[in-house]
Formats: C-alpha cells, structure tokens, sequence
C-alpha cells in the first residue's frame, strides 16, 4: 500500500508490479494505491506467497519474509522501490482508488449526501444538520401505497457505531449459502456480497488525485434497502420480485428468469447475478455446509438481501404456533447478529415501541437516495463526530520524513 | 432494355431540381417488359454467380459462429459475456436495439410513404421490406439468449400455467415482447402479400419444374384478374394503415425500456421521438449501404435510379439533424434540471472513461451526414455508400453509448465499474451480421427485389389514359417519343 | 402484368380445394389440440398425481392406520412443530415390531437397520421442489387436515401422491381456506365430514382462529 502523493513522487502506477529492496533483498509486489498511507510510506502484509496452505492459501500474493531481519522485525528502514512498468490486477470489490478525473470530482462531491456527518458542535446547535442537504421536489408516486395490517419490517443501521468490519458481509455469506466466486468473478466485478460496507475518501477539496495523500474514511453498510416504490419490481417481466405484505421485497429464484433489469434499476446496485452456476464444482461436504432454509441459487438468476426472510417465517411460524405475537428484537437477521457494535437493528416499522421506529424518531436518521422516492426501508443514522478542534474533521499535515525511502510494517 | 451505350450515362441522372419537370422515377429506355425481364432475370440465372458463392460462404459460416456462440452461452451461461454489476446489459441489448433500428425503415417506406403517396418507395420498398425482416431476425434473437435461463422464455408470455401467474404487465420488458412480436408478423405479412404479384411472374416465367410448383404454391394461384387486383390493392392499403402506427409504436416502446426506468441516463422523456427517428436513420443508413452495391451488381440503376439514392441521403440528413438535436436536448435538460445525477452521466458520456464511443457516436451520426448538403457530394454512390456505413457504425455506437455509459457510472460511486465485451460478444455480434446477409442474400437470389408490379404503376405507361397534364395527379413524366408502346 | 395466359400457367388443381378448409381446420384444431396437451398433458395432475414409489419395506398405512387405528402423530411426531412432519427412525417400528410380528420377512430391512443403525431409505412420496419450503406445523396447527394434501393415507396399502401439489392448487386453498379448514381436534382424522355445510364452519373457523394465509412469494419460495 502506498499513498497517492508518494505513488506521483516515484512515478508509480496503482496496480504496478514495484521492487522493493532492502539490505541487498528485493521483492516483487504489486502497488495498491491507498489515500492515508503516510507519505514515503509503504505497508505490505506478511503471511502470503505460502506453499503449504491448501487450495485456498498457496501461491496467493507474495512472500515478504525475505526483507525481514532480526534486526527490523516490523519497520523497515531504508527501502528502495523501483517501479518494473509491468502491472498486475488486484481483485478488489470496490474500485480502486484510481480513476479519472471527473470521477474523482463527482465521487467526493457525492460521498457527503450519501453517507452524511456532522461535528458534534453542529449536530447540537441544530439537530437536523444532517437534513440540510434535502432539496427535493414533491414526491409523488404513479402507484397506490401499500397499505399494512400485521409487521412491516425497517432496519436502522447506525454509521456512528459501524466501524466497517465486514463482520456482516461474512455473516450474510454464510447465512445465505452466497457463493464465493474467486479472484477472476470479482476482477469481472462480478462478486455476489448482498451486504457490503462502501467505502468513500474524504479528501481535502481542491487536490487532484495525484495529491492526496491523507484522507479520512466514511463508510456504510449496503444491502437491498427494501424499497416501498421498488424500481426493481416494476420493471421485472415475470414478476420474480415484488412486495409482501409486511414490506419485504422478496426475491423469487425460481420465478426469475435473469433479464437482469431489475439490477440495472436498482440506484443501490445491490442486486447480484449469477453468471454462472457457482456451486457446480463443490465438493459434497461442501456443499452439506449449505443453509437448508434458503434456496441454492442455479446459474441464470438473480439474487440479494431478503432481510432473512428465512428467519422472519420461522419466528412468525413459531410465534403463531404459539398464539402470541411477535416480540421487538425477536427477529435478528445475520448481519445483525453478528455486528459487534449492534450497528444494525432490526425490527416492526408499525410498532411505534420498537427498537428500530425508535430510531427513525432521532433526528440523525435518513435515507439513502431518499430523493428519488423509493422509499428505502433501510434507514442510516448519521455519524457524529467530536474532533479535537471542533471544526471540520482534522487532517493530519504533512507526515514530515526524514529522508529515509520508507518503512514496512507487518 | 436500355439502348445506350456504357460511354454515355448522363441519362441515369435525373436528380434535377426544375420544378417544372417531374422526375422520372424509372429511367432509361424501359418498358413493362424490360423491368420484368431485368428484376426476374436475377432469380432466373441458370448459373448462380461465383461472388454470390464467395458472399454466402463467407456469411453462412459467420451465422455459424453466431450459433456456436449461443449454443456456448446457453450450456455456460451468461458469464461467458462481459457483463457484470453494474452494467447488467451489455452487446446483446445494444445490438437488439441496433437491429430493431435498422429494421425499421421497411415498414416506413412501404406503408407511411404509401400513405403519404411517395411513388418514388417503389423500387426500393420490397428490398427495405426484406431488409426490415432480416433485422427483426436478428434482433429477436438477442433479448431471447440474453435472459439468464433461457429455457423459461414462455414465461414472458401471458399463458395460463399451474403457478397461477401472469407475466409482470408493468414491466416495459413485456411491451417489447408484444411490440417486437406485432411489428414483426405485419411485416413479415406486408412483405409477402406485396411479393404476390410478382411471384406469380417468376411462376409463369418459370423454366424448371421446381421453380414452377414452389413459386406457384407461393404466389397462392394469383391470376392477375382485376378481381385480384382490387382486392390486393384494398388489402394492402389495409395493411399499410396497420402498419404505420408500428412503426412509431416499435421503437418507442424500445426506448421505454429505458425512458421507463431511474437510471440518470436513461430516464428521458424525449426517447421515444429520439428512438424512433435514429431508427429510420440507421434504417434508411442500412437501405443505402445494401442497395449501392446491389443496383451495380445487377445493373438496376435505370429503376433503383441516383434520385433515390438523393433522396434517401435527403432522409438520412434530416432524421441525422433531429438526432443531433436529441443528443443536444439531452445534454440541455442535464443541466438544466439541476439534477446532480443526471449532469455527471452526461459529464462522463462525453468526458469519462467512454468518451471514445460517445464522440465516435457524434462524428458519424451528426457530423457525417452533413456532407449531404452538398449536391454533389450526395449524388456520388461512393461518397454515400461509405457515408451509410459509417451511420450504422455511429447509431450502434449511440445504442452502445446509451445502455452501457449510462449504467456504469450511476447513483453510488462505489458501485461503478467498466464494462469489457468478451470475444464471445463480439463474435455473436460479428454473427448476427452473418446471419442477417445470410438471409438478405437468398433473398437476392431467390426472390424478386423490386416491386415489379408496383414499378411498372409509376411509370408513364401506366397512365395512357390520362395523357398530357404535367404536373397534375400521378402523371409521372413523359413518355420519350422512343418509348411509345 | 402477367398477360400471358397460357395454358401452362401453375393452377392449383380442384383436389387442392378440400386443402383449403383443411389447413384452416388443422391449424385451429392443432392449436386447439396443443393447448390441451400442454395444460392437461404437462400440468401436475397428470405428471404426478398417481406417483407410488416402491418402499424398501412394504409398509402398509391402510392396515396400520386404517384397520389398526393408529394416529399419524405416533410416527410422524413432529408434524406439529416443525416444518417436517418427520419420517420415522427405525426405533419407532421397532417399538411395536420387536415382539409383533418380529419374525417376519418383510420386515427384514427394519431389523438390519435396527441392528446396523443405518436408517431405511424410504423413498419420499410427496416430495416439493427444493425451493419450495412448506411447514407441516404452521398448517396442522391452524386445523388444515392431513387428509386435504395427502388424501385417505388410512385406505392406501402403498402411498400414492392424489394432489398435484402444484403451485396453483396450494395458491387456491390460500385464497379460500375455507374449503378446508375443520376443527384442530379432527386434524388427523382422515375419515372426518363436517357435520354441516363446510363452507360455514371454515367461514367460522377462519373468523375465530384469525386464519389469512399470505399470498406472498416469500411465504413458500425463500
């Protein structure tokens, strides 16, 4: 890893093959270009190029044990890096920090009304700070509203407590019987997370690319926001997603037929295709790892977040079974359960008393996208921030080096 | 049959603007006869020409690729194309759309230029005709492979099932299915029925016996009776009012796949009018670049004459212009909606990672056809036949421009990405083109291209009755003292 | 045009008349003929219904439950609370088999299996597609009777499938539960008729258990 400014200094390329060598050792490693590094800086990670680790370790990255001495265990001093002009492509599921320049421009303009914060100073004097940015016309739909007897169900995902572990990726993965689709599927952006936690810079304004060099970091957790005007189950042809009746928009796999207009319509982009019939190859007892309550999905179709339907049934089946109603917090879908800041909460949108109508009272909360009336069911509360000048969030100035190449932890 | 000698051709231009004169739209010095000896003489070739050997090999073997590819897609699946989230349609709907497009000018020429009483539609109408079913083909072939599980298609469509489900009728997905489907059954019925009378020409020119049962079977015992005649004619009238409505209709509701969703980009108003226009322009782009080298091959030029040709190129100006406008509209409300989402897919049409397909799109769709100003630069086959092609080039772009730049980079920038065909997209694409002159060229061989029934209504001997009234009526020009019957 | 009227000229000669009206007949009837082949010939009711596998032991439900009297909770036992009814482990048989009838041949598998601790591999008669998630207990316990999905187990000497279980037929006691409902005690009688109209007493039942079955996909496809 290597900041942006740094990467300009020497020439480098994000991606490019780079030498790295120290003490008369080189490696070869490929340069991965993140804003925060320090400058004339560079991280790399030991613990990869392994040869002995199984299908899933060997010959995965490069072995960096040979700049390693007794004498530098962890920071390395001195490192010359020469850049080879050859390249290779690291599998990312976000992009790259890389990109061109008006994409730069709109992606930093954007970051702040999609994942909002305010200074804990602004957030007192005026509450609803973070809902300065909505201007909007009426919101009118062509449709009639749904109208909702039993449960409808929201979630709340609070940013002031996320800390963008990808906990809830890993959960959902495993929940859902979500395939892993490897190196080659995710370098065809093509990885199948129905949660994933974006993630944008916040750069000083006024610096192009190549300048940056300290960035602070915003992130939200992004799954299928079940959206009241869904865009994906108007367009879909054979009605393979739609609305039940406690608000979910429900994915039917074996309606779908994979026109895949339904992921296009999505602002979200959090529907995911099948291009392929990812667990063909699996051997059996892998394949007996499967969640029996949630259908395997075949090549062809698509796919994304049901909010665990496959646990709401069983609670409500449970419940009914029992002839009591539903408890607030009864019903925890995966991500959720396995959040270890309780970020996510889960529950009853027509229950004024539960957990997550509770946080839709807070002034922090908001929508994603909301200007484009759909609606989200999924709700994000705002990040606040207590920085040490109270003004906008503080960026360290110039990590001022001494003239040594750079220095590797592990 | 022309008695002019090859030195002397000035008499094949009859592009002049003397508005007193009424151009002729069959030139040289031709009878009934000559135009049926001249349009049946390229069926009835006892030899089939080697180039027509060379061509057909050439273009069945690419239709060849084409279903090697879909057989490939089909037993792998959709991953085999470079598709991927965010951009979820990639060649297959931008060709669907190129298609659809060119297949539209048939049906303009032959019913709204009918209607509106063009006379000069009817040497080229059978070929645009066949050209319009060709592309249909073609174009239906891609939003079937397209689906991701392709065996469940007839879910698309409204038949009563045990899972007690309807197809989503919201969705402008199922609009095409009706709308493709319509437009491509009256057209493939427009085509035959006008082919009627002339396919009883070639069966009673016929010299083999295959040739005399299959086009008799075909031309379903024409007789040329005037009974037969008023009946054709009513039926095609019939067919041509049917026929106009779907012309617009197909095409707009194309673009409904796009108008109808939220995607900055794609989410227009003005796509139906802007769809349907780049239609006949690509359509009319395909005509020219099909008919130039036809009419020289056979020699046609006395009735595919330089003044359709002008006034093709004249079509392709005009609906190039109101194309230019709707790229230029687009950009306008960009901006002038306010709408942050919007300006930035416009910004990175022309600027971000596509700008290359976005200026090709504009050079050869806006710019190109500005030669056609030019007099000169029009009426020279060359200049126009490369011209069409580089249209073709320009509105599959456009397709290429609208579907692809616009899901790229949408609404959450962590979800933006760049979309790369593979080498099976472009061989499927490479073989819907082999398909397509696959076709187009049994249709040269074995079929009549020209109207000949319909031509010979145009020329002046058509109208000994009612001699003398220049300018009046549909009298179209005089009969050269040569050419008296 | 075509002012030649030779003799020669390709008429479609008389017998071909009768081709007319025939195509005609033909392709309507062979449309006709097409939609019933599809919707009766590949619908459920004939490519399932009559589906009665061969068990590996020839378990008989009608001397059992018919003639014996045994409740369908003894052996399926979790119909009531879970999604599967459960079919039963080899222990189960052998409850009542190891002193009845505990020589006989055909029960040969049952004590291998008992002896081994293989389970018998019975074949599943009313098997739904994997996408399909039914729950035997959210039905069984709302007073749907066993016999509306399986028919008269009670009379069959080997299980046979007697509904299409198709998603039509489920969608259609969805939206008039009714027809079926009956009260929780008679769940498992499969001989059971309503003493009065069905319709009125499933209208009741309906209004007093607050009976709405979902109609929504995710109801059954998760």
């Amino acid at each position: 890893m290597m900041s942006p400014a740094t990467a300009t200094e020497l020439g480098i390329a994000d991606g490019e093959l780079v030498e790295l060598e120290a003490g008369g050792r080189s490696v070869e490693l490929p340069v991965c270009l993140l804003p925060g590094q320090a400058r004339h800086s560079l991280a790399v990670a030991l613990g990869y190029g392994r040869t002995a680790a199984g299908q899933v370790g060997n010959g995965v990255g490069v072995d960096v044990y040979p700049l390693r001495t007794l004498a530098a265990p962890h920071i390395l001093r001195g490192v010359s890096v020469r850049g080879t002009g050859r390249s290779h492509a690291l599998a990312t599921t976000q992009d790259h920090f890389a990109i061109d320049t008006i994409g730069f421009a709109e992606r930093n303009a954007r970051a702040g009304t999609l994942v909002r914060e305010a200074t804990l100073d602004a957030y007192l004097a005026d509450p609803h700070v973070i809902h300065a940015h909505d201007h909007h016309p009426p919101l009118i739909s062509l449709w009639k509203d749904h109208e909702y007897e039993g449960e409808q169900w929201g979630m709340a995902v609070d940013l002031n407590t996320c800390i963008g572990c990808n906990a809830c990726v890993v959960a959902c993965q495993a929940e859902n019987n979500i395939p892993v689709v490897g190196r080659e599927q995710v370098l065809a952006q093509r990885e199948m997370h129905w949660i994933r936690v974006d993630r944008y810079f916040r750069t000083d304004p006024g610096l192009t690319m190549g300048e940056v060099e300290d960035a602070a970091v915003v992130f939200q957790p992004m799954a299928c926001v079940h959206c009241e005007n869904a865009p994906c189950e108007q367009v879909c042809p054979v009605a393979a997603t739609q609305h039940t009746r406690d608000g979910l928009n429900a994915m039917v796999y074996n309606r779908c037929v994979g026109t895949r207009y339904c992921s296009n319509n999505c602002p979200f982009k959090v529907r995911r295709f099948n291009f392929f019939n990812y667990h063909k190859e699996l051997a059996e007892t892998t394949m007996m790892q499967f969640n029996p309550e949630v259908t395997v999905r075949a090549r062809g179709v698509m796919e994304k977040c049901t909010f665990c339907v496959q646990r709401i049934e069983a609670k409500r089946i449970a419940a009914r079974n029992e002839r009591r109603p539903l408890r607030d917090g009864e019903i925890v879908p995966a991500c959720a359960q396995t959040c270890p800041t309780r970020a996510i909460t889960f529950g009853d949108l027509n229950d004024e008393g539960s957990a997550v109508s509770r946080s839709r009272e807070e002034p922090r909360s908001y929508a994603t996208l909301a200007e484009l009336n759909i609606r989200p069911r999924t709700h994000y509360l705002a990040r606040l921030s207590n920085p040490a000048d109270g003004g906008a969030p503080a960026h360290a100035e110039g990590h001022a080096d001494d003239g040594a190449h750079g220095k590797e932890s592990a | 049959m022309s008695t002019s000698t090859a030195a002397d051709l000035s008499y094949l231009d009859n592009t002049g603007t003397d508005p007193a004169v009424r151009a002729r739209l069959v030139v040289g010095d031709n009878d009934f006869h000559s135009i049926t000896e001249k349009v049946c003489g390229i069926v009835e070739q006892p030899r089939t020409p080697p180039a027509w050997w060379v061509l057909f090999a050439i273009s069945s073997s690419l239709t060849l690729v084409l279903f090697a590819m879909i057989g490939y897609l089909v037993t792998t699946g959709i991953g085999v194309w470079g598709l991927q989230v965010p951009v979820s349609w990639g060649y297959a709907i931008v060709n669907f759309v190129f298609w659809v497009g060119i297949g539209h000018a048939g049906t303009l020429i032959s019913a709204i230029l009918f209607l509106l009483r063009q006379r000069w539609r009817t040497s080229i109408n059978r070929f645009a005709e066949g050209m319009t079913i060709f592309a249909v083909v073609c174009a239906g072939i891609f939003p079937g492979i397209h689906i991701g599980r392709v065996w469940l298609a007839y879910w698309l469509f409204p038949i009563p099932n045990q899972m007690l489900m309807w197809p989503n009728f919201r969705s402008p997905l199922l609009w095409d299915v009706f709308a493709v489907g319509t437009y491509a059954t009256v057209s493939l019925l427009f085509w035959y029925m006008g082919m009627i009378p002339d396919l009883a020409s070639l069966r009673d020119r016929a010299k083999t016996r295959i040739r005399y049962y299959a086009y008799g079977l075909l031309s379903l015992g024409w007789r040329s009776s005037n009974r037969h005649w008023h009946r054709f004619e009513f039926a095609y009238l019939l067919l041509a009012s049917l026929a106009t409505p779907l012309v617009l209709s197909v095409h707009s509701v194309v673009s409904f796949d796009f108008a109808v969703s939220i995607m900055p980009g794609w989410h227009t108003t003005i796509f139906p009018p802007y769809f349907v226009a780049g239609a006949i322009f690509s359509g009319f782009a395909m005509v020219v670049t099909l008919i130039i080298p036809t009419r020289k091959i056979f020699g046609l030029e006395e009735i595919i004459t330089a003044r359709h040709l002008e006034n093709m190129a004249k079509i392709m100006l005009a609906t190039g212009m109101m194309v230019g406008l709707a790229y230029s509209t687009e950009f306008f409300i960009a901006w002038y909606s306010g709408n942050r989402y919007e300006a930035f897919t416009f910004l990175n049409r022309a600027f971000g990672p596509y700008a290359w397909a976005y200026w090709t799109m504009v050079t050869c769709n806006v710019v190109v056809p500005q030669i056609f100003w030019s007099r000169r630069l029009r009426n020279n086959p060359a200049v126009l036949w490369v011209a069409s092609i580089l249209i073709n080039v320009g509105m599959w772009f456009e397709r290429f421009v609208i579907v692809v730049s616009s899901l790229s980079r949408d609404y959450l920038p962590t979800s933006w990405g760049y979309y790369r065909p593979t080498i099976i997209d472009v061989l499927t694409f490479v073989g819907s083109f082999g398909l397509f002159f696959t076709l187009f060229l049994l249709f040269v061989r074995f079929l009549p291209i020209i109207g000949m029934a319909e031509v010979k209504g145009v020329m002046p001997q058509a109208h000994l009755d009612r001699p003398g009234h220049r300018g009046h009526g549909d009298y179209h020009g005089d009969i050269a003292a040569s050419e008296v019957v | 045009m075509n002012e030649d009227k030779s003799n020669d000229i390709f008429i479609f000669p008389k017998w071909t008349w009768v081709l007319r009206p025939a195509v005609a007949i033909g392709a309507a009837g062979g449309l006709l003929y097409a939609a019933v082949v599809v919707t009766f010939g590949f619908s459920p009711w004939a490519t399932d219904v009559g589906y009665a596998p061969v068990q590996p032991v020839p378990y008989s439900h009608a001397l059992h439950v018919g003639q014996l009297g045994m409740d369908c909770r003894y052996c399926h036992s979790a119909v009531e609370t879970t999604a599967h009814a459960a079919v039963p482990p080899t222990q189960t048989c052998m409850n009542c088999h190891s002193m009845i009838r505990a020589a006989s041949e055909k029960l040969i598998p049952v004590r291998e299996s008992y002896a081994t601790g293989m389970p018998v591999e019975w074949v599943k008669v009313h098997d739904l597609p994997d996408y399909v998630y039914f729950n035997h207990s959210a039905h069984v316990r709302r007073g749907v009777g066993c016999v509306s999905c399986h028919g008269r187990i009670d009379t069959m000497e080997v299980v046979t499938q007697v509904e299409p279980l198709s998603m039509g037929w489920c969608l259609r006691c969805h939206r008039e539960p009714e027809r079926h409902l009956r009260p929780l005690e008679f769940v498992t009688q499969l001989d059971w008729v309503p003493g009065e109209d069905q319709l009125a007493l499933g209208r009741r039942l309906r209004e007093q258990n607050d009976i709405n079955p979902p109609q929504d996909c995710s109801t059954c496809h998760r």
